[in-house]
Parts: C-alpha cells; sequence; structure tokens
C-alpha cells in the first residue's frame, strides 16, 4: 500500500504538470494563430484574406504530408528543389495579372489589387518553403497546429513574414510564459521601431511630389522614399521582432544598418534580410553549384535580383529595377571588388546607388518613368531646375523639414553604433538604458498614428 | 537583474500612463481647433465690426478654406466676400459656428458647408471643449500612440499656426501646388445612408443664420468618389435634397456637381479641391446666386445692388 501511494504521489504531479504544460502550449498557438488571422483580417480589411490563407494553408500541408510519405527517389529530390521556384513564379504571374499589388508607394496605384491576397507572396513562400524542407528531410512534417502557427504568427506578418521552415522548431518547443528578462530585452527594440515608424517614417510625406518629372525634385523625392521605406518597413520590423522576443520568439530582424554598408553585397544581407536569406536558402544554394563556370554562376545569382524584383511587383519600372540592382551586383562581384577604394569615391556611389534604385522602384506610370529618366539626361532640364534650385527644394522638402532633420539625427547615432559597437551588435546605441530611455520620451511625445504600412501588400 | 526589472517596469508603466493620458481626450481635435479658431479671429478682424455692407461669408472646414474663392465670388457678385472657414471644423463644428456666428449681420449672404453633409467617424469633441478642457470633454477613444506633445500644447496653451497652410486678407487659402499631386488621393468610400441623419442638422444651421436676418445657402463640398459607387452617392444626395425641399428649402440647397470621379478637382484629399476645382465650385455658387430664376438671396442680391460700392 505505502509503495503504491508513493507511486502515485510520484506519478501526479509530473503527469498534471506535463499535460497542463502542452495544455498551455496549445492553448497560447490557438491564440496566436486566431491573432495572426485577426490581425490579416484587420490590414486587408475583408474576411477573404485569412480564409484564403487557411485555404492555402491546407492545401499546402496536404501537400507536404503527401511529400512525406515518398520515399528516398527522384519525385522528392525534384519536390524539394523545385517547389518554391514554382511557388515564386506563381506570384510573379498574380503580380503581372494585377492580382497583387506593386510596391509603389502611393496607395491609389495600388487599388486594383486583390485584397483577398494581402500578404499572399509571404504565406505562400513559406508554403512551399514547408514543402520543399519536408521533401528535402530538411525538417520532419510539423503537427498542424505548429505549421499554422508557423504561418500566421501575428509577430512574422507585422516585421515581414518569410521566416524559414527552421523557424518551427522554436515554435514546437515554446511554452507561454511572460518573463523579466524577456521584456527587458524586447521594449528597447520596441521603444525603437516605434521612434522609426511613428516619429520619423510617418513624417516623411514624398509620395506627395511622385508626380514632379524635373531632374531635381524626382531625384530628391526617390531621395526621400527610400528614408521613408527605411524607416518605415525597419521601424515595424522591429516593434514585430520585440512582440515576438517578448513572448519567447526569435524571428529574423530584417535590417542591420543598411545605409552603413561599404557596398552592394554587404547592403543586401542587412536590407530585408528575410526576403534575402530566404532567396539564398532556395534559390541560390540548390541551384548554383549545378552551374559550370564561374562567369556563369555569377550571371545566375546576379539574376536572382530580377526574380526578387518581379515578386516585388510585376510593372516595368520593377523590372528596371531588378536589372539595376543585378548589374550592379554583378559588376561588383565581378570586377570591382578586388580594388580598393577611396572612401570619398565609395560613399558617394553607394548613396548614389541606393537612389538610383528607388528612382526607379517608386514609379508605375511607364510614361513618366521613361520623361523622368529622359530628364535626367538633359542638360537644359537641369539648367533648369538649378535656375529655380530654392524652389525645387522647398518643394519636395520644406514640408518634411522635421522630419528629414530627425532622420539625420538617427543617422548620426547609428554610424556611431556601427563604429562603436559593430555590426554584430546592430543598432545597439538605441538599445542602451539611457538612449532607450530617451527613444521612450520622444516616443510618448512625438509618436503618431497612421501612415499605413508602406511596404506591406495591402 | 533587479534594475533590469526595475527598469522594464518603469517603461511599461509610462507608456500605460501615455495611453491612459491620450485616450481619455482628443487632444489633437482641441490643438487643431483653437489654432484655427484663432485664425478666423484673425480674419474677422478685418471684416471691422460696424460695416452695414451686405457681403458674401463663406464658412465651413478645410474644403471651403481650399475650394472656394472668397476673391473669385466677390468679384463676379459684386460684394465684398470673406472666407472664414476654420481648418478641421468638421470635429468641432458646432462650437465653430458659435464663434462665427456673431460675424453675421443682417443682410449679409452666408454660403455654408457642413464638413458633415455625410456620415463619417469623425473624433468629434464636445461642445465647448476647443476653448476650455473641462471633465465634459472626457471621452474614450483607445489610442496604442500617446502623441503627448498634444497634450503639453493644450496645457501650455501654446499653439503653433505653422502648420496650416498661408491665407490672405480674405481668408482664401493659398496651397502649394505639386505637379501631378493629385495622384496619391484616395476616393472616399460610400459610408451609407446619410440623408436622415444630415437634413435636421442642416436645417438647424439654415435656422441659426435667418434668425441673424441674414440669406443662408447650404452648399455641400464636392467629394471625389469611385465610380462604381458614384450612383449610390447620387441616389443619397438626392435624396437630402428631396427632403430638404420638402422643408421649403430647395432654393437654398447648391449641390450641383458635387460627386465627381476626376481626381484631377482634388489636390491632396478627397475632399479638397484643386485649384480648378476651386474655380469651377466657385463659378456654379456664383451662377446660383446671381441667377433671376433661382436666386436664394435676390432680395439681398437687390439691395446691394442699390449700393454705390457695386453700381
Amino acid at each position: 500500500m505505502a509503495y503504491q501511494e508513493h507511486s502515485i504521489e510520484h506519478l501526479i504531479p509530473r503527469h498534471s504538470g506535463a499535460v497542463w504544460s502542452r495544455l498551455s502550449a496549445i492553448i497560447g498557438k490557438m491564440i496566436l494563430c486566431a491573432l495572426g488571422l485577426a490581425l490579416l483580417n484587420k490590414v486587408s480589411g475583408v474576411i477573404n484574406a485569412p480564409v484564403t490563407l487557411l485555404m492555402a494553408a491546407l492545401l499546402g500541408y496536404m501537400l507536404a504530408y503527401a511529400t512525406s510519405l515518398l520515399g528516398p527517389g527522384e519525385a522528392r529530390r525534384l519536390i524539394g528543389r523545385f517547389v518554391v521556384p514554382l511557388g515564386f513564379i506563381s506570384i510573379v504571374a498574380l503580380n503581372v495579372f494585377g492580382l497583387i499589388g506593386t510596391l509603389t508607394g502611393t496607395d491609389s496605384i495600388r487599388t486594383f489589387s486583390s485584397l483577398s491576397l494581402v500578404a499572399a507572396p509571404f504565406y505562400f513562400l513559406s508554403i512551399s518553403a514547408v514543402i520543399a524542407d519536408v521533401a528535402t528531410r530538411r525538417i520532419a512534417l510539423p503537427g498542424p497546429l505548429d505549421y499554422l502557427t508557423y504561418l500566421a504568427l501575428p509577430f512574422k506578418l507585422l516585421a515581414g513574414p518569410l521566416e524559414q521552415p527552421g523557424f518551427i522548431a522554436q515554435i514546437k518547443a515554446w511554452q507561454p510564459r511572460l518573463s523579466w528578462s524577456r521584456l527587458a530585452v524586447a521594449w528597447p527594440w520596441a521603444v525603437l521601431g516605434v521612434t522609426m515608424k511613428f516619429v520619423i517614417g510617418n513624417r516623411l510625406t514624398p509620395a506627395s511630389t511622385i508626380g514632379a518629372t524635373d531632374p531635381v525634385s524626382a531625384f530628391l523625392t526617390a531621395a526621400i522614399f527610400e528614408l521613408r521605406f527605411y524607416f518605415d518597413f525597419a521601424g515595424y520590423s522591429f516593434i514585430g521582432y520585440a512582440g515576438a522576443l517578448a513572448l519567447g520568439f526569435r524571428i529574423t530582424q530584417n535590417f542591420s544598418s543598411p545605409f552603413f554598408a561599404p557596398n552592394v553585397v554587404l547592403f543586401w544581407r542587412r536590407w530585408h534580410m528575410s526576403l534575402g536569406r530566404f532567396l539564398a536558402r532556395y534559390l541560390l544554394e540548390p541551384n548554383v553549384g549545378k552551374i559550370r563556370g564561374r562567369n556563369a554562376r555569377m550571371v545566375f545569382t546576379s539574376c536572382i535580383f530580377f526574380v526578387s524584383a518581379m515578386w516585388h511587383g510585376g510593372t516595368m519600372n520593377y523590372a528596371l529595377w531588378g536589372l539595376f540592382h543585378g548589374t550592379c551586383y554583378f559588376l561588383w562581384i565581378s570586377r570591382l571588388k578586388r580594388r580598393q577604394w577611396p572612401r570619398g569615391i565609395g560613399v558617394p556611389t553607394m548613396l548614389l546607388f541606393f537612389v538610383a534604385g528607388r528612382f526607379l522602384a517608386i514609379e508605375a506610370s511607364p510614361h513618366r518613368l521613361l520623361e523622368k529618366l529622359g530628364n535626367l539626361a538633359s542638360p537644359s532640364a537641369w539648367a533648369a531646375d538649378f535656375a529655380n534650385i530654392g524652389e525645387r527644394l522647398t518643394a519636395v522638402m520644406g514640408s518634411q523639414a522635421e522630419a528629414l532633420v530627425s532622420a539625420l539625427l538617427f543617422f548620426i547615432v547609428e554610424y556611431h553604433s556601427c563604429t562603436r559597437y559593430g555590426t554584430a551588435k546592430p543598432y545597439h546605441a538605441f538599445r542602451r538604458p539611457l538612449a532607450a530611455f530617451a527613444l521612450l520620451i520622444i516616443a510618448l511625445l512625438f509618436a503618431s498614428s497612421g501612415g499605413g504600412l508602406l511596404y506591406a501588400r495591402l | 537583474m533587479r534594475g533590469f526589472k526595475r527598469l522594464t517596469a518603469l517603461a511599461l508603466a509610462l507608456w500605460c500612463a501615455g495611453m491612459l493620458v491620450s485616450s481619455v481626450t482628443p487632444w489633437e481635435v482641441i490643438v487643431s481647433g483653437r489654432s484655427a479658431l484663432d485664425e478666423v479671429q484673425a480674419i474677422t478682424r478685418t471684416l471691422g465690426t460696424d460695416s452695414k455692407t451686405p457681403r458674401v461669408l463663406l464658412l465651413g472646414s478645410s474644403p471651403v478654406a481650399l475650394g472656394l474663392s472668397a476673391e473669385q465670388i466677390g468679384k463676379e457678385t459684386g460684394l465684398p466676400a470673406f472666407n472664414l472657414a476654420a481648418w478641421s471644423a468638421l470635429s468641432y463644428f458646432p462650437e465653430y459656428l458659435k464663434h462665427v456666428m456673431p460675424v453675421v449681420h443682417p443682410d449679409d449672404i452666408v454660403i455654408i458647408s457642413n464638413p458633415n453633409w455625410f456620415v463619417r467617424a469623425n473624433a468629434t469633441l464636445g461642445e465647448g471643449c476647443v476653448d476650455h478642457v473641462t471633465t465634459n470633454c472626457l471621452t474614450w477613444r483607445p489610442k496604442p500612440l500617446p502623441h503627448l506633445m498634444e497634450v503639453v500644447k493644450v496645457l501650455s496653451g501654446a499653439f503653433p499656426r505653422d502648420f496650416m497652410m498661408p491665407r490672405d486678407a480674405q481668408g482664401d487659402a493659398m496651397p502649394v501646388v505639386y505637379a501631378h499631386h493629385s495622384e496619391s488621393i484616395d476616393v472616399v468610400p460610400f459610408s451609407g445612408r446619410f440623408a436622415d441623419r444630415a437634413v435636421p442638422e442642416l436645417r438647424q444651421i439654415v435656422e441659426m443664420i435667418r434668425a441673424r436676418g441674414a440669406c443662408a445657402v447650404l452648399a455641400p463640398g464636392p467629394i471625389y468618389v469611385d465610380q462604381g459607387e458614384r450612383e449610390n452617392w447620387q441616389r443619397e444626395t438626392d435624396a437630402a435634397e428631396a427632403r430638404l425641399a420638402k422643408l421649403g428649402l430647395a432654393r437654398a440647397v447648391v449641390a450641383d456637381d458635387i460627386i465627381n470621379t476626376d481626381r484631377s478637382l482634388f489636390l491632396d484629399g478627397y475632399e479638397h479641391p484643386s485649384d480648378r476645382g476651386r474655380k469651377l465650385w466657385s463659378e456654379r455658387i456664383v451662377d446660383r446666386l446671381v441667377s433671376k430664376s433661382s436666386s436664394p438671396c435676390s432680395s439681398n442680391l437687390a439691395k446691394a445692388e442699390h449700393l454705390p460700392s457695386h453700381s
């Protein structure tokens, strides 16, 4: 009898603890899924968006399940290699046919897109990545709830949700609990994100001069658009990153001082990092080894920019944007990286690279883009601009002078952070206790809502 | 660790307190309201208090400041005209009317565009809250982003005017016009039936103006709508006009061609007319005013014609 009692005492606490732990994890994940779907519903404004996600997720899970049943062989190998490229092609097709909006920075140009497909480029690729990873046995077939949590995690939607399926391991092991140490790490990131997005980003309003075709205005508008994209996208990425950290997830940080990158290769490793890593993992790595010849491999690598461009938008300006970045990338890795470039040449060239890329990306009207490019090459257009330079500068920058000064101050601290702490500790100067508190006060005083999520496909 | 815990708790507490303070009152509306009313007061000072001349007074919100030209109306009617519109007055329209009504004299022609002629989700303030923040102004509008600068401005009484567009002596706004500016404008989504709610309010405003012996002209502002929703907007506008006609106000309403699908008629928002839109809207108002058959204020204009300045 004593033995029995002892064994029962031994079993009950352990058993109930494990059951409670599993139950709380299941409930927590269900809540996260519900929040993710609700957020998607909120940003799209239509119930069709979460329904589309659920249907795509179900189809994807069935395919992943069927793939997991396949034995080793050619079929599995082909699925592992080509399912993500097929996902890219389907998204590009949806882009070209106008079902997914193009990232231009002005809402009115995106009105033709289907609201059911909000964030679809991210979700469809995540689903195809799960199938590919199951096929290559990189991951085991995840449980349905873990899989849905991976797709619908609300912080991912906010941060640019292109996590690789390896993230499912974190979800599987996740236990919902609040911890002060997590909050202590998370809140400086949240405050940094709020300051970037809602104090600086929202006050930059370059869309109002997107139609100006004279060279100075067009160039300045592109430069301010580049700033807007950075502060906007990095800002809400960090807010999402902070939310995930607070709950115990470590999602991709997405940005790491990209404007202080010394060359185009490093720039792309620090800008929209989750997309860059995804492209490298699923398009570059499985295929580049099969290409013979160094030059051919470099051309293939550069072509990935074109795929990325078409994923962003199926319009002429994005095709040109992809060609521009692919060419810059190719020139750097094939020719320019072997030389030592003085800073006097390197820094202005990088600045020109940032602005020129954005110049192409924001202009969805082919007619006006050609007019702008023509004016850039026209000495008389430049002469007319310089004759009225004060007026031009005021028209483009006058209403956002405060935001531009704030952006400049931000970059000074960011540069200090890069030089003092290095890229291994990104934005560290902003996250130190005093600086984080200063940002908190700034955010409390000046953070204004609105502005939308510029980079999201809304 | 204890230090981190305290710091984190302090940061969270500050944020929550900020959210609470910013959520209990629409501070930003009070700030913009006070600045705008100050500006209107400055314009009314140019009217002169003892003027006996019948005048054209333009009342409303930003669509009137940008979309009706006191200069053009003044030239074409031969009457002195003033634009007394206040920025963002849609959020405190009753209080705005209280401020400008003393300026209205008998025989004046008051062209009024109530910005709330169709339903939308506005942060409307309780009456009197622009002037004095009291406990009556407390409303609960949860805001995750505090923006406490507005609270600081209200409490300190510092209301900068520099965020507004400059206005000339007659009160017309002088917007900076960018080429292709209108391309970033979105349509206003159809917000459902509004005629039932709008008509009693418009009637009340007309009565208020007539009580001062002036002639009231109701001029809902032009809006930019989606082609697919044009019919809905037109149907509801026609319904509102029909109800006003039943109340004997048919002549007082000038709502021709206010539902637009041409974006170039707008400056930077679905109800902010561009320079071309301003000319067209002003012309329509003048046409109706001087029309011999359907002018709502023919007697006022007749009196004006006897004045030496308009002979």
